[in-house]
């Protein structure tokens, strides 16, 4: 896990089933624009400075087009990134069931249960073809805690919020970070038995709740 | 007229001769009323033939007895020539008589004198008829009476009681008169008669005149008709003319339909071609844009090789002092690895790809480009393994060494880099490798499967995809290796021993409990043992090692029996149903080696009755078992599922094993 760096870089890592719109969605952010009949793949890192609460981040988006069962490099993707985006597309039910298994493989490759992750679903424009409900991205998403949001790569609809709350997600874990540095080294222990406890208890609330 | 003047004349002056013009007036009023009469009769008649002229005569004798009946009196005689009192012998008496005679144009009547008056009047009807034209006239000398006596005798009479008499005078001169006129009445009618066939000749000229105007009235008639039948002629020439222009306008028509009809027809083709083409075209463009996508990837891809090369590693090394020198030789390969070899590789398949697409036609292939030349791409192997190392050597030096650090950020600050961190650049061959498939497999669907490059583009993919795959497994082994080698250097071991081999792999690590009083302890699943360690005072003590060729596991809180073994003599097939769903779940799942997502969806499949309790039991033999107590019911069930995942993978093994061992002894 790389530190937070003080020229506020967030490195973002867009992950997702095969064919659900990452890159569509990446490009639409970076270079405000669809690309209908040719998904071209020319940049592979996609870098763009934006406000974010009256802030100033550089984001480093990494597109893992391409990685669907390069599960070994894909590790490597996820080691070097500070905040994910889980894709998924409404027009896919195979695509949607895929989301617990890459958010199991992003907590086992960090071995730990707060990683800001934002679920997206993408595709939200073709209602007609919809298998997915917007209740149950919902519902999933709070199972895992993430952060969620359904989008449309076409109509640009929630791109920009998307990244906005990913990057929030990360500061406020940063945040969390510093705090826990800032505090003496005889509470710590206690810390981590109280932290360990509210874990257990929320992991049992998700675990009701699925 | 004027030949009838002429005649008149001529008879005036015969009758001027005789010396009366009485005479000669009333002859020609007997003439002219005659003429009239047989004019109109000979105009009826209408005969030229001397036959026909008997039968006129005939007819007129005929008519002598009819007059003789109408004429009662003698005043019904108007117009007389010549009258007066004349003596007749009687025929059979044979005395002289005084008689009355009347000459009327051509006829001689004779009347009775009234008795013993002197008025000499004529009474009663006539005695006797003559026809002057019939009769001749001599004169007789033998009677007693007087020398002036002559006869008058009908030639072809046909009257026996007419037909002669005996006529004197009482003078000379009355004899002379009587006797000249006779004749000269015959000789006039007779030119009379020539006179009138000369008329009728004349009159039949009228006639055949008036025929040939008739006729030329019907001529004009017909020529009028004729006329009409020009104009009719003309009509239906121009009728005609006007049918025969329509039906060359109706061919007209019909043939510039007929052309309309050809030519929408030719559009209609000429337009399916073009959308044949169309599409040709389209795929064609789409197969040409991804190929040059390919190039310009490759180019940008080869350019920042390149300048981490120019930017970061040739200053690096190229430092002249070890004073200067910001890193060692050792860390410099760390962080970049064969980068060199990477930027060798890719510019000489830039190069290759660019001679493709400077020669690009429609027949163009480039798919036999990645199957012949791109087998150097297995020697990112080592870069791809390392890369873990790099990442964590990088952040290491970054926060330990000052120089690095500045050197980093004056790098960065660098045009060429466009502001992009390191971290950046070192992850684009391992983003590179997966993005050819992708390229490969985009072009595979612009591309026709008439296409020669198409069964190119097919093996291409193919190659790549194994390259790919083998770099991700070596990857895989590399991260098992370290991280047993890791769980190696942190065991403990007193009295047992544990032994690993470069094959052994790490598939699941958590705490358990034997007992529900003891406190937690700490266990590996490894794929051929099982270790269970005590940690006292952060260090790992090995209590206990199974080996799992022996091992069997039992779940008494499902609601049937499920016990799988591996000892000699128990076959796992007869054993419960669940063992058969464990069974076939494992052989369906495309990884053994599986994450816990699928180790999750085998749980589930297999067993879906055993979500009750948190403990499951080890038969390691006949007698000893071992009690497992978990934190969680799914905890327990991951536990239970991957175990007997590699139960059955080792099983698999062994049985794969035995039949090579079977063969080489039939060999």
């Amino acid at each position: 896990m790389s530190g937070y760096k003080n020229n506020n870089l967030v490195k973002l890592c867009i992950m997702g089933d095969g064919g659900v719109g990452k890159t569509a969605v990446t490009i639409q952010f970076i270079s405000n624009h669809f690309v209908h009949y040719y998904d071209p793949t020319i940049e592979d890192s996609y870098r763009k400075q934006c406000v974010i609460d009256d802030q100033v981040y550089m984001l480093d988006i990494l597109d893992t087009a391409g990685q669907d069962e390069l599960t070994a490099m894909r590790d490597q993707w996820i080691r070097s990134c500070e905040g994910f985006v889980l894709v998924y597309s409404v027009t896919s039910r195979s695509s949607f069931d895929q989301i617990a298994f890459f958010k199991e493989q992003i907590n086992r490759v960090l071995d730990s249960d707060d990683v800001p992750i934002m679920m997206i679903g993408n595709k939200s424009d073709l209602d007609d073809e919809r298998q997915v409900t917007y209740q149950e991205g919902k519902d999933l998403a709070r199972c895992f805690g993430m952060s969620f949001m359904e989008v449309s790569a076409k109509t640009r609809s929630n791109i920009e919020e998307v990244f906005n709350e990913t990057v929030r997600c990360v500061k406020r874990k940063y945040d969390l970070h510093n705090k826990d540095k800032s505090k003496d080294g005889k509470d710590i222990k206690k810390k981590n038995s109280i932290i360990k406890k509210l874990n257990q208890k929320v992991n049992n609330t998700k675990n009701s709740i699925c | 007229m004027i030949f009838l003047f002429k005649t008149s004349n001529k008879y005036f002056y015969l009758l001027g001769v005789g010396g009366s013009c009485f005479l000669g007036f009333v002859f020609l009023y007997f003439l002219k009323k005659s003429y009239n009469n047989k004019n109109n009769k000979f105009i009826e008649s209408d005969n030229n033939n001397k036959n026909n002229f008997e039968k006129e005569e005939k007819e007129m004798s005929q008519q002598l007895i009819e007059i003789r009946k109408k004429i009662n009196d003698y005043s019904k005689l108007k117009y007389p020539t010549k009258q007066g009192i004349l003596f007749k012998k009687s025929r059979y008496l044979k005395e002289w008589r005084n008689r009355f005679f009347v000459i009327e144009e051509d006829i001689l009547y004779y009347f009775d004198i009234e008795k013993g008056n002197n008025s000499n009047k004529p009474i009663g009807t006539p005695l006797g008829i003559f026809n002057l034209l019939n009769c001749s006239f001599t004169l007789i000398t033998n009677e007693k009476r007087s020398p002036l006596v002559f006869k008058i005798q009908e030639e072809n009479g046909t009257n026996k009681d007419y037909k002669n008499c005996l006529i004197s005078c009482e003078s000379a001169e009355e004899f002379n008169q009587w006797f000249q006129l006779l004749p000269q009445i015959k000789q006039t009618m007779d030119r009379k008669k020539d006179l009138v066939i000369k008329l009728q000749a004349l009159s039949r000229k009228k006639l055949q005149q008036k025929k040939y105007q008739q006729l030329k009235e019907s001529a004009l008639t017909i020529q009028r008709f004729y006329h009409l039948y020009e104009g009719e002629r003309k009509l239906a020439r121009f009728i005609f003319n006007v049918i025969k222009v329509q039906s060359y306008a109706r061919c007209f028509i019909d043939r510039m339909r007929y052309k309309k009809i050809k030519e929408e027809i030719m559009v209609i083709q000429s337009h399916f071609q073009v959308i044949k083409a169309k599409n040709r075209l389209e795929k064609e463009f789409m197969r040409r844009r991804i190929a040059q996508e390919l190039l310009s990837t490759e180019k940008s891809y080869v350019y920042n090789l390149k300048l981490i090369i120019d930017i970061f590693i040739r200053p690096l090394i190229n430092f002249n002092s070890i004073e200067q020198r910001v890193l060692s030789v050792s860390e410099i390969s760390g962080v970049f690895g064969n980068w060199e070899r990477l930027y060798k590789i890719n510019s000489d398949l830039l190069v290759l790809i660019q001679c493709k697409l400077d020669n690009w036609s429609i027949d163009q292939t480039i798919g036999d480009l990645f199957i012949e030349n791109t087998d150097s791409l297995f020697e990112y192997t080592p870069y791809v393994t390392n890369y873990d190392h790099s990442r964590k050597l990088l952040a290491k030096l970054t926060s330990g060494n000052t120089n690095f650090r500045n050197f980093l950020d004056a790098a960065q600050r660098d045009k060429r880099s466009k502001y992009l961190d390191i971290s950046s650049f070192l992850i684009q061959p391992i983003q590179r490798l997966p993005r050819y498939e992708l390229l490969l497999r985009d072009l595979l669907k612009s591309t026709s499967t008439l296409h020669k490059d198409h069964k190119y583009l097919s093996k291409g993919i193919v190659k790549i995809k194994e390259i790919t795959m083998y770099v991700n497994d070596q990857q895989k082994e590399r991260e098992n290796l370290s991280q047993v080698i890791q769980i190696q250097k942190e065991l403990i071991m007193d009295n047992i021993k544990l032994s690993f081999s470069s094959a052994t792999r790490l598939i699941r690590e958590g705490e358990i409990k034997v007992s529900k009083k003891k406190t937690w302890n700490y266990m590996y699943l490894f794929n051929s043992q099982l270790v269970i360690i005590q940690k006292k005072d952060d260090k790992k003590l090995v209590k206990e090692v199974i080996q799992l060729e022996q091992l069997g596991i039992r779940d008494d809180n499902s609601s049937s029996s499920n016990t799988i073994t591996n000892d000699s003599g128990t076959d796992l097939l007869n054993n419960s149903s669940n063992n058969l769903l464990l069974l076939s779940s494992t052989i369906s799942s495309p990884d053994l080696s599986s994450s816990g997502t699928n180790a999750i969806n085998t749980s589930s499949q297999a067993l879906p009755i055993g979500t009750i309790g948190n403990k499951f039991k080890l038969i390691i033999s006949s007698k000893t078992e071992i009690s497992l107590y978990f934190d969680t019911p799914e905890e327990k069930n991951n536990w239970f599922a991957d175990i007997a995942i590699t139960l059955n993978r080792l099983e698999t093994q062994k049985k794969n094993f035995e039949k090579s061992i079977n063969l080489q002894t039939i060999n």
